[in-house]
């Protein structure tokens, strides 16, 4: 097995392996049937607890996190939906590897997901050679977690197609799944702390639509944006700084320029700057996720290939493939969008003053 | 800060803190008169209120009520009726106290100024509602309350309010309940400047009250209740032989009308009382059993509304969800029944199928406006009525110190009531 820690990015359980034995070694509270830490010990590992060492990881929506976890002990499962870049795939990750201790248990959905990767597969040599058997069965991530009681994450859910979906029906209602080949009677039932953490984008291109037997069977989550903006670029400067940290550079200047990314990003997702100004939206989304990964270039560009002082300039270079993605009227929007307000903050503020001229030479169509 | 108190023995004087319309203030406060069995119930509310304190206590009246205070307000442009309103709900606890007076025959007063003083009303402008709202404002917004609410997981001072308070309903002790509510607003108190409590009137509020509970010392033998909004609390005690202010005679006229629970609440922006009437009035009703089985009246009510027409019907699967959410949440955020805010996250969890945009949705606004009832109450025939069109509501709620002027610069629509 390779040294997870090496790895560009381990799993949650390995990035917060220190805290997560912190937490249980604390717990006295119960634990429902299969779970590793009790529910309030999950809710300290996504929200953080100073008193313990336990950093925050999840931001924006404290509720959304009690109920997810509590829709997790139930009979359903749970449903994460919302706009891409908005820390789906990272709850998920993070309530696996709390709840179950192991977060390596996805099946990532696409047009290409077929019944075996829901259900089980075969060692087609063996089966060929010894007939149907345990040992020429390869089962599928859920049928993994059914039999170990652990939470299985499916990415992507919507992507699949609606028939493939739906063989995820019977493994929620009854816990179980048929194994024909193996017998008339060979079935294999979840062992307690079973569940299944879906994840989907309903309105992108692309998808399928759920029916609504399987919709029934999940309790549904929106993950909203963040919307507060300063608290999106504390959340921006702290994961540029997780980043910059593993890779062993770092680099000046940081906070004044997410601030004007972070400004940026927010009037062009909301349309609305902050003095109440409308303007025309991209469509391309602009995500907090997008915001990390612009800064992360930026920074990486001002150390490697500059003087080590991250600059405004940096950003703006890095902007234009954040927005055009999609449609190539979000060039022009973008155009217009400097054209004017950026415009008017360069007389106001150095910073903006650098956004601005290199923004200005984009091509941005 | 000093420990707080409930009970002045040196002049047998009770001072209750209670929240307006909080069904664990009231219970407690039953059970607080009936121990203490005053001479007196003194209760924070206009001093000209005083002559329909038998009309409020008539067994013919039927909360939600509301005593409406009508006075003409000369400015610039000439005069304008404006009209304030103080509502009752069979949860608030000024309606248990005085109910509890005239039930043993004991003279009850209220404390405050007139209606009509300038404290109560602001300077005749146009005020925004919320700077008014003294005592209410310090619960929901302010400094302490934040990172209190940050501090316990909660959402707003209303969700503090309900973990720390409504959730001990049924508790056995009245006294222990009240010291904590005590220092609960002295901390608030603590957190307010002095200069904005100069400047919206409280310290005159408070210097009132403490000369009419004085008035009545002199004049009663026996125990004193009086029962303030929390925040006044530490600040009534003291005695004060001065004369209190009455009624201009002429000022204003008031009236006792039926109201509306959609008025009472407190979540359409003007501050006064707990949010979403209609759920604090279920709770009261469940009181003596400690809230047992309020969840699931709760999500199978607003389950057999949306069947009644208003929405898609939920299934039986997704209802018995419902109410396990509903129970697990309470028990995860440590608290011994689901509250107000535990069963609409449990609803929204379960009966929403779909991703939720970040402006209003429809079933969780069907949600908002079933648990903030439809009810209205009744008054006794016979009640003066206020002149035609003096005494309606205008749409939106009117809590208690805000007041509108019937001509605005911009045409509105009007519900009646």
């Amino acid at each position: 097995m390779d040294d997870l820690t090496l790895a560009i990015r381990p799993p949650a359980e390995a990035r917060y392996a220190a805290e997560l034995a912190r937490l249980a070694a604390d717990d006295a509270a119960p634990k429902p049937a299969g779970w590793h830490l009790s529910p309030r010990a999950v809710r300290r590992f996504l929200l953080g607890d100073p008193k313990v060492g336990v950093t925050r990881k999840f931001y924006g929506d404290d509720p959304l996190v009690d109920r997810a976890i509590v829709s997790l002990m139930s009979q359903q499962g749970l449903m994460l939906v919302g706009e891409p870049g908005t820390a789906k795939s990272l709850l998920s990750e993070l309530l696996a590897a709390a709840i179950s201790g192991t977060s390596g248990l996805v099946v990532q959905g696409s047009a290409g997901t077929t019944e075996d990767h829901i259900r089980y597969g075969w060692n087609y040599a063996l089966l060929l050679a010894e007939g149907p058997s345990e040992r020429a069965l390869v089962p599928s991530p859920v049928l993994n977690a059914m039999r170990s009681g652990r939470i299985v994450r499916f990415e992507e859910i919507t992507r699949c197609p609606p028939e493939v979906q739906d063989a995820l029906i019977s493994v929620l209602s009854e816990k179980s799944l048929a194994l024909p080949e193996l017998g008339p009677d060979a079935v294999a039932s979840a062992a307690p702390g079973f569940n299944v953490i879906a994840t989907a984008n309903l309105r992108d291109r692309g998808v399928h639509e759920m029916s609504s037997a399987l919709k029934r069977r999940f309790n549904f989550e929106t993950v909203h944006p963040i919307n507060d903006p300063e608290f999106e670029r504390e959340l921006v400067l702290k994961q540029l700084a997780e980043r910059l940290g593993t890779a062993g550079v770092s680099v000046t200047g940081e906070r004044d320029v997410a601030e004007v990314l972070v400004r940026t990003f927010q009037d062009l997702r909301t349309g609305r700057t902050a003095e109440g100004t409308s303007l025309n939206r991209p469509d391309a989304v602009m995500s907090t996720a997008e915001a990390v990964n612009v800064l992360h270039a930026a920074a990486l560009e001002a150390v490697y290939l500059d003087n080590g002082k991250l600059s405004a300039a940096h950003v703006a270079r890095q902007l234009q493939g954040v927005v055009l993605k999609d449609s190539p009227e979000d060039g022009k929007r973008l155009r217009a969008y400097v054209d004017h307000i950026v415009k008017e903050r360069a007389g106001r503020s150095g910073a903006w003053k650098d956004f601005y001229q290199a923004a200005r030479a984009l091509k941005l169509g | 800060m000093d420990a707080p108190t409930l009970h002045d023995a040196s002049r047998d004087l009770w001072v209750v803190p209670v929240r307006h319309h909080s069904p664990a203030c009231a219970a407690h406060l039953e059970r607080l008169i009936a121990h203490v069995q005053p001479a007196a119930v003194l209760v924070e509310g206009p001093c000209d209120f005083d002559p329909l304190i038998a009309a409020l206590c008539d067994a013919r009246t039927r909360p939600p009520v509301a005593i409406v205070s009508l006075r003409e307000a000369s400015e610039a442009k000439g005069t304008r009726r404006v009209a304030s309103y103080f509502p009752f709900c069979t949860h608030s606890p000024e309606f248990v106290a005085l109910h509890a007076a005239h039930a043993s025959g004991v003279p009850a007063r209220f404390i405050d100024l007139p209606s009509t003083a300038r404290a109560m009303s602001g300077d005749g402008e146009q005020q925004p509602d919320r700077s008014l709202l003294g005592s209410e404002h310090g619960f929901t917004v302010g400094d302490y309350v934040t990172a209190l609410a940050r501090e316990l997981g909660c959402r707003d001072g209303n969700e503090v309010w309900d973990q720390l308070f409504e959730t001990r309903l049924a508790d056995a002790g009245w006294e222990g309940f009240f010291l904590d509510v005590a220092r609960y607003c002295a901390c608030i108190r603590g957190a307010t400047d002095p200069a904005d409590m100069a400047q919206d009137g409280t310290l005159e509020r408070e210097t009132q009250m403490r000369r009419i509970i004085t008035e009545v010392r002199a004049a009663v033998t026996g125990p004193i209740i009086a029962v303030v909004g929390g925040f006044h609390a530490e600040a009534v005690f003291a005695a004060d032989p001065a004369k209190a202010k009455a009624a201009k005679a002429g000022a204003g006229r008031s009236y006792l009308i039926r109201y509306g629970m959609r008025q009472l609440d407190a979540l359409r922006g003007y501050g006064a009382g707990l949010p979403l009437p209609g759920y604090y009035e279920r709770l009261w009703r469940l009181r003596e059993s400690g809230a047992a089985g309020l969840a699931t009246d709760l999500v199978t009510g607003f389950a057999a509304h949306l069947r009644s027409g208003k929405g898609e019907t939920p299934s039986f699967p997704v209802i018995a969800n419902a109410i396990e959410q509903a129970q697990r949440l309470a028990t995860l955020r440590g608290r011994p029944f689901p509250t107000r805010d535990d069963v609409i996250d449990a609803i929204r969890s379960s009966f929403i199928k779909d991703e939720i945009p970040v402006e209003q949705v429809p079933l969780l606004n069907e949600l908002r406006s079933w648990l903030t009832g439809t009810a209205m109450g009744e008054v006794p025939p016979g009640t003066g009525s206020p002149p035609a069109g003096g005494g309606c509501p205008r749409r939106g709620p009117h809590a208690w110190l805000f007041h509108r002027g019937w001509r605005t610069p911009h045409p509105r629509a009007r519900h009646l009531p």
